[in-house]
């Protein structure tokens, strides 16, 4: 055990020499004064990685930034993505999932047979009546694929050759938190790794100077239903794989900016020097966090520069600013979130997750959702034909979509001119666009009362499956290991629908 | 580099363990001697060979992890058998230190540590033996275990001869459903041995109804959750595959169960599934393109970005950054020639190469996804890579290319999307019009 004293010093540097030393005399004491029988145990203590939640040797940066080795698993359809989350569950019965036979049934109560014995949430369990509900709104048919979309979404049905609707998502979680985690991270328990982690973890950064997994959150929408930083966290993934959160306003992202005062000059120097300080760290404790907290240090050195770069929005044209709506010249709305959106991936930021809250109408649905789609549809529209004209669709993925859709009978009093209605996840309506998925194609049905699905369901983990698919993954193979067990982000579930590629 | 050392060094592995082995056995064979010889000096050697046991142990332990890092082995196998490894190198550090100091123990706990020695070492020896030679080596062929089954099917001149019931269905009851229903040991009193028995049903009537794969028993039973009493394979066996499945189901309906139908019949997907558990006579081997990381580090650095698509194919995705670029792009990509073929996806978008750069570009014969936007090239360049007969979409917005030069793209049967936003074409000519007429999606701005 002697070696471990005589072993040479890394740095050349005295101070950080000074550390070496003191740490070795430490664990020279501590490993050897137990004699020969804690030399078995001493070599388990080292063993302790492949035991630990970490079974590799922390990867370098250069080595991280590339993903997993044997990845991916078949060749890819799509390099980037961007989920336009729209959070607090919008009603498919009012936008895309039309059920014109509501319009003979409204007001009358819900079947029983069709209920099923759902359960419902405390919210509306204890009405005395559920009155079926037809929407307030118009839908007609558009484009060469004649999809359905109502009078909300004006902009949105211009572009309906591009999407594909999967009208028969269901989920098992009826409310908000429980229901968003489970469709960012695969379990309705906040802990696991985000879809986005999983994502850079398994597939790495195609750009050194950006984080690959970015976050925008809408200011201009009703917070009611709160988001926390953990839906874009890393779980137990090593941390340098979480989201980074663009704020709207002077800062995008918190503490980059050089204090007041400072010129920055010796940023660098300091960083290096910060560097071998966690190195001789790294190396005694083989703590994968300190490999994460050196790559986030050095990310965030070159995010100095890249960051102000990628949110200076000055050398947009006015031609854009009209066709992503007038909102997009106001950081941090949605539509400039879509804006930057579209900027971040062609600077090939692998996964841009935007959220929009406010979709949760349980009462005045009519009033509130018309003016969620104000607030969106353009932007989303344009996002869509912007990407299209630039030829990035081809390889980039787009989904649009809430946690849950909107039950067909009315919550609280159905009035001729107002209703509500209550979370529902037997089915909902989500679109995907671009990379790998078929365009203007609809998949799933639901039954006419819009309650249940009749045909092709999609369950969260399955379109977990089809996303991990579209890069190349095969999402039963992206596995971390931890606590004693092998995660993945579709849990022990998950089937790829075929039916929606190309 | 590291990473090629440690596994140079971890596949001594194998080789390494059977010291350990042989040490640790012959030390229990001494001590027998020693114990039952009446030979007290036997004590020594005894010492000695745990002692040497102990260390080639932890050797073999230390070799085994650094192989363990190369992967690919099962993980669950792996788990087991690196941890019986370790207990059985402090298992016998622990046997050496009690037998080397008996007279402070008991005889009684020298001889249970040495037991415990040998189980840990049957025991790693035995999941070391299912990591690498596979889990049903040891019993495949043992007199009460199941015989190894011939999982591929008849010997075919060519695909098309190939019929789904004998060529893909049946390897998949010889694999997964034979080892109960077969003659001998017919469960249920089902025999799937061959088309005609299978007609003949079990216990609970007909395996399947022609034409009704909903209502086949066969297809019931096989996608039954798991946990369902009804559920075949039975006992925790290998369950089918959802490609079985399907091949299944398709047969059933599609197919009407008749045992001649042809594979060519069946939908693209299950071909595509179905063409390499083929025995084909003399069948092309897929040959894989090793990937050269060195090089692929060197173009790192030179300012590409690489991606591997395919590992099986070696197709890559190469990105030239535009600030990356710093108006080498010409020379830069000469760097690319020694990877010519393996590029499928390649970006020069805004990095200032021209005319000239795409003759090397139409070099790259396997080049499906092409994007050159905002360069100052023109008609003449872009007719030099009429000759990428494999390329899917092109994007040249923001270049010089003029109606004049769609005529050479028009020769790209493969083509199916090309960009010509903020270009000089106008949307409308005849040109345009009639390559969308053949499928290309021709886009330009809003």
């Amino acid at each position: 055990m002697s070696h471990h004293h005589d072993a040479p010093l890394r740095s050349s540097n005295r101070d950080l020499q000074e550390i070496e030393k003191n740490m070795d005399r430490r664990r020279f004491l501590t490993k050897t004064s137990l004699g020969l029988g804690s030399l078995a145990l001493g070599s388990l203590m080292g063993m302790e990685k492949i035991f630990a939640e970490n079974p590799q040797t922390p990867p370098l940066l250069s080595e991280s930034a590339n993903g997993l080795a044997g990845l991916p698993h078949f060749m890819p359809k799509a390099k980037r993505v961007i989920y336009l989350f729209q959070s607090g569950g919008p009603s498919q019965l009012e936008l895309y999932d039309y059920k014109p036979k509501l319009m003979d049934l409204h007001g009358q109560e819900l079947p029983d047979s069709v209920r099923d014995g759902q359960r419902l949430t405390g919210m509306s369990a204890d009405q005395s009546s559920f009155p079926m509900t037809a929407s307030a709104f118009k839908f007609s048919q558009y484009g060469q694929s004649r999809a359905w979309v109502s009078e909300l979404m004006p902009h949105t049905a211009e572009i309906v050759d591009e999407l594909c609707f999967i009208k028969s998502m269901q989920t098992g979680q009826i409310n908000h938190d429980p229901a968003i985690t489970f469709f960012q991270t695969g379990h309705q328990l906040p802990g696991r790794p985000s879809m986005g982690a999983w994502l850079s973890y398994g597939l790495g950064s195609d750009n050194q100077n950006l984080p690959s997994f970015i976050v925008l959150v809408s200011k201009n929408a009703v917070q009611d239903q709160p988001l926390y930083a953990r839906l874009w966290g890393n779980g137990f993934l090593p941390s340098q794989y979480q989201g980074i959160q663009f704020r709207s306003g002077q800062d995008p992202v918190l503490y980059l900016g050089n204090p007041e005062n400072y010129d920055g000059k010796d940023r660098r120097e300091m960083l290096d020097y910060l560097k071998s300080l966690n190195e001789v760290q790294l190396d005694t404790y083989g703590d994968p966090e300190i490999s994460a907290r050196i790559a986030q240090y050095e990310m965030a050195f070159r995010m100095q520069t890249s960051v102000p770069e990628i949110t200076d929005m000055s050398k947009e044209p006015d031609s854009v600013y009209e066709m992503y709506g007038e909102g997009s010249r106001d950081p941090g709305t949605y539509a400039a979130n879509c804006l930057l959106a579209r900027k971040l991936i062609e600077k090939d930021v692998k996964f841009v997750q935007l959220y929009h809250q406010g979709w949760d109408q349980h009462g005045n649905l009519p009033g509130g959702i018309k003016n969620q789609c104000q607030k969106t549809d353009r932007a989303t529209a344009a996002l869509i034909k912007d990407l299209k004209q630039r030829g990035l669709l081809e390889d980039t993925l787009v989904v649009w979509g809430g946690e849950f859709g909107r039950s067909v009978y009315s919550q609280g009093t159905l009035s001729p001119d107002n209703y509500g209605r209550d979370h529902h996840p037997r089915c909902f309506t989500k679109w995907m666009c671009g990379a790998g998925v078929k365009p203007g194609f609809t998949y799933g049905e639901t039954d006419d009362f819009g309650y249940n699905v009749v045909k092709d369901p999609v369950h969260v983990h399955d379109l977990q499956a089809t996303i991990l698919h579209l890069f190349g993954i095969d999402h039963e193979k992206l596995t971390y290991k931890h606590q004693g067990r092998r995660f993945r982000l579709t849990d022990v579930e998950g089937h790829v629908v075929k039916g929606i590629l190309t | 580099m590291i990473q090629d050392l440690i596994t140079f060094i971890g596949r001594f592995h194998p080789l390494w363990v059977h010291l350990p082995i042989g040490f640790l056995i012959i030390a229990v064979f001494f001590k027998a001697y020693e114990v039952f010889g009446k030979r007290p000096a036997m004590q020594e050697a005894v010492n000695f060979s745990l002692l040497l046991g102990t260390i080639s142990a932890l050797i073999a332990a230390v070799l085994g992890f650094m192989l363990s890092q190369s992967g690919g082995y099962e993980d669950d196998l792996l788990d087991i058998h690196l941890v019986a490894g370790w207990t059985t190198v402090i298992i016998s550090g622990i046997a050496w230190w009690v037998n080397k100091n008996e007279p402070r123990f008991s005889k009684k706990l020298n001889y249970i540590v040495l037991g415990f020695m040998i189980l840990a070492l049957s025991v790693t020896g035995h999941f070391g033996g299912s990591l690498t030679h596979g889990e049903d080596y040891l019993t495949a062929f043992a007199p009460f275990g199941e015989k190894q089954k011939e999982t591929k099917g008849r010997v075919l001149a060519k695909v098309e001869d190939a019929e789904v019931f004998t060529d893909v269905i049946q390897p998949v009851f010889r694999s997964k459903c034979q080892s109960c229903h077969r003659p001998g040991k017919t469960k249920g009193d089902l025999n799937l041995v061959s088309y005609e028995t299978m007609l003949k049903g079990g216990e609970n009537g007909p395996v399947f109804i022609a034409a009704d794969a909903e209502k086949s028993e066969l297809i019931r039973r096989v996608t039954l959750p798991y946990d369902h009493d009804d559920f075949m394979p039975a006992e925790g066996k290998k369950p089918l595959t959802e490609e079985e499945i399907q091949i299944l189901i398709w047969w059933i309906a599609m197919g009407k169960a008749d045992p001649k139908v042809s594979l060519m019949a069946a939908d693209e997907e299950i071909i595509a599934w179905a063409k390499p558990r083929l025995n084909i006579l003399g069948g092309e081997k897929m040959i894989a393109v090793s990937i050269d990381t060195v090089h692929l580090k060197a173009l790192e650095k030179m300012g590409f970005r690489v991606r591997v698509l395919s590992h099986e194919s070696g197709a890559l995705d190469v990105v030239l950054p535009s600030d990356a670029a710093k108006n080498q792009a010409s020379e830069l990509l000469k760097a690319l020639l020694p990877i010519k073929d393996q590029i499928y996806w390649l970006s020069l978008a805004g990095t200032g190469v021209q005319d000239a750069d795409l003759n090397q570009v139409a070099q790259f014969s396997n080049l499906q996804r092409l994007r050159i936007e905002n360069n100052p090239i023109s008609d003449s360049g872009i007719s030099s890579l009429k000759i990428l007969s494999k390329l899917e979409s092109l994007n040249l917005n923001g270049t010089k290319v003029s109606e004049s030069g769609l005529e050479a793209l028009s020769e790209i049967h493969s083509l199916k999307s090309l960009y010509l936003w903020n270009t000089v074409i106008d949307s409308k000519v005849a040109k345009v019009e009639k390559m969308k007429a053949e499928g290309v999606k021709v886009v330009f701005g809003n």
